[in-house]
C-alpha cells in the first residue's frame, strides 16, 4: 500500500511506501500527465514489491529465505534474477577485498555451481543477507522505469540513506541534499546531486550495530560514509564495505567509478 | 517582532521573501496590510485610536497595542467606571469618556475599536463609520442578521477601514496550514469538524446584583447569542477558508443542560453546516466538560489537519518530513537544501502517529481563556488594522469573511431555536 498525491500546480507526483525493505521510500516524479505518472508508479511499485519478495530473508516465502533454509544441506537452484545478483555480489566481494559480503560470514564458503545456477553453504549456520545492497537494486529498478518512461526529472529517497537524483530540482541546477549527523542532528555537508545516486551508511543512536566486519565483529565505531556514484547498486555496496573495512581510505575504492566519497567521524 | 506576520521567526524560512508576497496575498488577500514591507513603508507613522469598551477583551487589546508602535491610544470609553479606571492606569494620558457618542465627536481620534457587548456593536460601528472613523469591531459582527447586513452596507458606503476581530485569519499557523491544505497536502476535503469544550460557568464576578446583566452580558439573549456568537463565529469561518465554499444550510440543537443558573443562552450546542458539495462541518460546544478542548479538524482523503494544534496526519503512509519540506518548496518555486540524508531510517515503533507540525515553535492555546491567548494572531490583526487605517487601505475580503461567519453563527442559532433546517437566505448574500 502506498500513499500517492499529485500536485497540480507544480506537476509533481509524490509516492510514498511506508514500509519497504525495512524502511520507507519516497519518490517524486515530474514531466508527465497525472494519469501517466500514476501508471509509471504502478509499474515501479509492482517491481519493488517483487524485489522485496526476492530479497527479504525474513519472509519465509521469499526466494532468499528458501535458499537460506535449503542450501544448508544441498544445492539450491536459483532463478535467473537471483543468480545474476549472486554473481554480481561475488564480483563486489572480490572488488572490495572481501569487505562486502552477503553471506555475513565468508563468501568463500558459498559453493557456486555455474552449470545449474545453484548455491550451497559449506559452513553450518551460514546465511545470505541482501541488506547491504537491496536498496541499490530497488533504486536501479526505479531508474530503469523512469528512463523507459522518458522522465528526466525525479527524486527517490530510500530510508534517508539512499537517494537517486534524476535531472535537477525544478528550480535549481541539482538536488541539494544535506547529510545529518544522527548523533546531534547537525548538518555535516550538503551534496549536490544531478543524474547520480548517493548512499550513506553508518551507525546511528537507534541502530548502533548493523554492519559486520570481515572478521565477523559488529562495527561499533561512529563513522558515516557517503558515496556519490552513477550506479545506485555500487554506491550502496561501497558505503557498507567501507564502514566494514574500518580503514580511512581503502585502496579498493579506486576500483569503482565514484564521483564523490566522504568519511565523517561523528 | 510582535507586529508583523513574519513567519521567519517561527519557521526557518521567511514566508514572504521566499514565496513572493504576491503569491500569498493573492491567496489570502486580507494579509495585504501586515507584511514586512507595509510595516516598513509606514515606519514612524501612527494612528490615533479611541477604545470603546475596556472590559476583559478590551484590556487584552490595550495590552497588545502597547507592542504596536504605529498605534497611539488617545481615548478610552466605558460606562462601567472600574473598567475605565483599569484601562486609564495603562494609558494615563488618554482622554476618558463614559459615552461613546462623545468620543466619536473627538476630531483627534482617527480610529475606534468597538469591544463592547454584542448587542452594542451594530449601532456603535455604524455611528463610528458615519463619524468618519476607521473601525475595528470585535466579532461577532452583530446580534441580528439584519444588524450584520447593516454594518456591511454602511461599510460599503464609506471610505474608511473596517476590521472585525477574526484573529485566526492572521495566525501564522493557520495561514501556513491553509496554504498546505490548498496545495493538496491532505487531498480532497471530505469533512470538517470544529468544537470548543470548556468546563466553567462562563461568568464574571458581579460586585452587586443590578450589574449582573451588564457584566455577564454573554449569558442573556438581549445582549448575546451565547456560544454561537462568542465562540463558534471564530471557528465557522475556518470551514469556508479551507473549502472555498459557503454553506447552504444548517441544522442543529441547543439546550441548557448543566448551567441552569438563570442564563438564557444555551450551554450545550450541536450544529451541522452543509456545503453545496455535500460536505458537512459539524460544530459542537459544551461548557461542562473540557476533555476535548478546542479544535478545528479538516478531513481529507489523504490526511487530516488539526488547525488549533497546527499538526497534520496522513491516512496511510507517513512520508519523511524532509520530503514534505521539499514538496512544499517545489510547490512554491523554492530551491533549497533538503536535509534528509544519514544512516538508514529505522521504522518507528509507535503505532500512533504524533503528527507533523505545521510550523516550528507554534503558539497553541487550550481554549480555556475567555479573553484571548498569546500568539493567536491578535497582534498581527491589530497591526494590520493600524496599517490599513494609516494608509486608508480597505480590506473587503476580511469584512466579507467576518460577515459570513457572523451570519452562519446566527443562522445556527435560528436553526436551534426553531428546531429545523435553515437554508441560507438569498438576501443575505453580499
Amino acid at each position: 500500500m502506498s500513499y500517492t498525491n499529485y500536485y497540480r500546480d507544480s506537476g509533481m507526483f509524490h509516492a510514498s511506501m511506508p514500509l519497504i525493505m525495512h524502511t520507507r521510500l519516497d519518490v517524486l516524479l515530474f514531466e508527465k500527465s497525472e494519469k501517466e505518472l500514476v501508471d509509471i508508479w504502478d509499474e515501479a511499485e509492482k517491481a519493488l514489491k517483487a524485489l522485496e519478495k526476492m530479497f527479504n530473508r525474513f519472509d519465509r516465502e521469499s526466494e532468499t529465505a528458501k535458499v537460506n533454509a535449503g542450501a544448508q544441506s544441498k544445492p539450491v537452484e536459483l532463478s535467473d534474477a537471483l543468480w545474476e545478483v549472486i554473481m554480481e555480489c561475488r564480483g563486489f566481494y572480490e572488488k572490495t577485498d572481501g569487505n562486502f559480503d552477503i553471506t555475513l560470514s565468508n563468501f568463500k564458503h558459498l559453493i557456486i555451481k555455474e552449470e545449474n545456477h545453484s548455491v550451497q553453504f559449506d559452513k553450518p549456520g551460514m546465511l545470505i543477507d541482501f541488506g547491504g545492497i537491496a536498496k541499490g537494486y530497488a533504486l536501479q529498478k526505479i531508474a530503469e522505469i523512469i528512463q523507459k518512461a522518458g522522465i528526466r526529472r525525479a527524486l527517490a529517497n530510500f530510508g534517508n540513506s539512499s537517494a537517486l537524483a534524476v535531472g535537477a530540482h525544478p528550480h535549481g541546477d541539482s538536488w541539494k541534499i544535506g547529510i545529518h549527523n544522527p548523533f546531534n542532528n547537525k548538518l555535516l555537508e550538503t551534496i549536490c546531486l544531478c543524474d547520480t545516486a548517493m548512499s550513506v551508511s553508518g551507525n546511528s543512536p537507534q541502530n548502533t550495530r548493523h554492519i559486520v566486519s570481515k572478521d565477523n565483529q559488529w562495527i561499533r565505531e561512529n563513522k558515516i560514509t557517503a558515496i556519490v556514484a552513477g550506479d545506485p547498486v555500487e554506491a550502496e555496496v561501497i558505503t557498507t564495505a567501507w564502514i566494514a573495512s574500518q580503514e580511512e581510505k581503502p585502496v579498493w575504492l579506486q576500483e569503482f567509478n565514484i564521483k564523490q566519497y566522504i568519511l565523517y567521524h561523528v | 517582532m510582535y507586529n508583523e506576520l513574519d513567519l521567519n521567526n517561527i519557521n526557518r524560512r521567511d514566508f514572504f521573501s521566499t514565496l513572493g508576497v504576491g503569491g500569498l496575498i493573492a491567496m489570502f488577500p486580507w494579509l495585504q496590510s501586515c507584511t514586512k514591507e507595509k510595516n516598513e513603508a509606514i515606519r514612524g507613522e501612527k494612528v490615533r485610536i479611541g477604545m470603546i469598551g475596556t472590559g476583559s477583551r478590551g484590556m487584552y487589546h490595550l495590552n497588545n497595542l502597547l507592542h504596536i508602535p504605529q498605534a497611539e491610544v488617545v481615548a478610552l470609553c466605558d460606562n462601567y467606571e472600574p473598567h475605565l479606571q483599569e484601562a486609564a492606569a495603562l494609558y494615563p494620558e488618554a482622554k476618558q469618556y463614559d459615552n461613546y457618542c462623545k468620543l466619536l465627536e473627538d476630531k483627534n481620534i482617527q480610529a475606534v475599536m468597538v469591544v463592547t457587548p454584542l448587542n452594542e456593536h451594530e449601532q456603535m460601528a455604524m455611528d463610528a463609520l458615519s463619524a468618519g472613523k476607521h473601525v475595528f469591531c470585535e466579532k461577532s459582527m452583530a446580534l441580528t442578521l439584519a444588524g450584520c447586513k447593516k454594518i456591511h452596507d454602511t461599510y460599503k458606503q464609506h471610505n474608511q477601514v473596517l476590521y472585525i476581530g477574526q484573529q485566526r485569519l492572521f495566525d501564522p499557523k493557520y495561514v501556513k496550514a491553509m496554504e498546505m491544505i490548498h496545495s493538496g497536502l491532505i487531498g480532497s476535503i471530505t469533512g470538517m469538524k470544529a468544537y470548543w469544550y470548556r468546563n466553567n460557568d462562563w461568568r464574571r464576578p458581579v460586585p452587586s446584583p443590578e450589574l449582573e446583566r451588564q457584566i455577564n452580558w454573554r449569558l442573556y439573549r438581549e445582549h448575546s447569542a451565547g456560544l454561537v456568537t462568542e465562540l463558534a463565529a471564530h471557528q465557522l469561518q475556518v470551514g469556508d477558508w479551507a473549502l472555498g465554499e459557503r454553506p447552504e444550510s444548517v441544522t442543529g440543537f441547543g439546550d441548557i443542560v448543566y448551567w441552569k443558573d438563570g442564563r438564557e443562552v444555551y450551554d450545550n450546542i450541536s450544529l451541522i453546516y452543509r456545503y453545496p458539495s455535500g460536505i458537512k462541518m459539524s460544530y459542537e460546544s459544551v461548557i461542562s466538560n473540557k476533555f476535548l478542548g478546542l479544535e478545528e479538524l479538516i478531513l481529507g482523503d489523504k490526511g487530516t489537519m488539526e488547525l488549533e494544534k497546527g499538526k497534520y496526519y496522513f491516512e496511510e503512509a507517513q512520508p519523511a518530513p524532509g520530503i514534505m519540506q521539499l514538496i512544499n518548496d517545489i510547490e512554491h518555486s523554492v530551491f533549497d537544501n533538503m536535509a534528509f540524508a544519514g544512516p538508514s531510517w529505522v521504522p518507528e515503533t509507535a503505532s500512533i502517529s504524533k503528527g507533523y507540525p505545521v510550523l516550528e515553535n507554534m503558539h497553541v492555546t487550550s481554549g480555556e481563556s475567555s479573553t484571548g491567548a498569546v500568539g493567536d494572531g491578535s497582534i498581527e490583526l491589530l497591526t494590520a488594522f493600524c496599517n490599513s487605517a494609516i494608509v486608508n487601505e480597505k480590506n473587503d475580503r476580511l469584512v466579507e469573511e467576518a460577515y459570513y461567519s457572523s451570519v452562519y453563527a446566527l443562522l445556527g442559532l435560528q436553526a436551534m431555536d426553531e428546531k429545523r433546517i435553515i437554508t441560507f437566505p438569498e438576501e443575505l448574500t453580499i
